[in-house]
């Protein structure tokens, strides 16, 4: 709930701000949105058409900051995909897919995502970046053995760097999100072996009790 | 006869059409932000204020988990 008095201010004279229950009330103006993350604060115009959105949250001053860039046209996809008619800039073409991918549109984003990665190298940082949104997407559309394959190869391609970690925990969260408890169960110990100073060791340590839990439970 | 039943219905059309157009306002006055409350709780309120105020608008999508 935002309750900073600039926030207050702001939408009390400057914009109508409106608390949309995703769920309840507001659950088809959710999805004629695309909004699949909450928080996610969407800008329009007065007849609703889409500007731009903010994803999470921002502090205050940050939050009002990019809704004002937003309503004058500053930093929207709009505005990105007009710079990068004159640009070479990956990071540029990351944002692109990033919005995109956050708008609900995946084969915009996935188009973004790739050329960021063909135009540089498949294992500097930013393919890298771009690599895991890929295979997220994948996840996030339950494509599990596509998402699986990807997590995989990321964290061999970038071994030793906190992506790879970051790969490893959702190879046993996906291989469990596909309904497979055995060898979910057996890639989360794994996971614990390769990376034991890794903040998700506890996780992955419930989620083996509660695996096995469930797995007792069916014999 | 037929004159008078005319005159009396589109009477009643007119009452019915102010009738109504209250409704609209008193809902809209209804469900618009007030006291310590600067936010619309429905899109479609939201819209209405957006429409007649030419403001653009941010949606705060929320749930509760």
């Amino acid at each position: 709930m935002l309750i900073d008095s600039s926030i207050i201010d702001y939408f009390s004279n400057e914009m109508i701000f409106v608390k949309a229950h995703a769920e309840a009330a507001d659950s088809l103006t959710a999805k004629n949105y695309n909004v699949s993350g909450f928080p996610t604060f969407v800008i329009v115009d007065s007849k609703g058409k889409e500007i731009d959105r903010i994803v999470g949250y921002l502090p205050a001053d940050e939050f009002l900051a990019t809704i004002e860039d937003y309503k004058n046209g500053i930093g929207t996809l709009d505005d990105l995909l007009s710079k990068a008619d004159a640009s070479a800039d990956r990071s540029l073409y990351f944002e692109i897919a990033d919005k995109y991918k956050y708008r609900g549109a995946p084969e915009d984003a996935t188009m973004w995502f790739k050329k960021v990665i063909s135009e540089g190298e498949p294992t500097d940082s930013l393919s890298g970046e771009a690599r895991f949104a890929l295979t997220d997407m994948k996840r996030r559309s339950k494509d599990f053995d596509e998402a699986i394959d990807g997590y995989r190869a990321i964290k061999k391609d970038f071994k030793g760097t906190a992506l790879a970690e970051t790969a490893g925990i959702y190879i046993p969260f996906s291989t469990m999100k596909k309904g497979d408890t055995a060898n979910a169960i057996m890639e989360f110990e794994k996971f614990i072996k390769e990376f034991p100073s890794s903040v998700d060791v506890e996780y992955a340590t419930k989620t083996i009790r509660e695996l096995k839990g469930d797995t007792l439970d069916t014999k | 006869m037929k004159k008078k039943m005319f005159t009396l219905v589109m009477v009643m059309i007119a009452i019915i059409a102010v009738s109504c157009g209250k409704k609209a306002d008193e809902a809209s006055v209804q469900h618009a932000p007030s006291g310590d409350k600067f936010y619309y709780t429905t899109f479609a309120d939201a819209k209405v204020a957006a429409g007649e105020s030419g403001k653009a608008m941010v949606l705060d999508f929320y749930t509760d988990w």
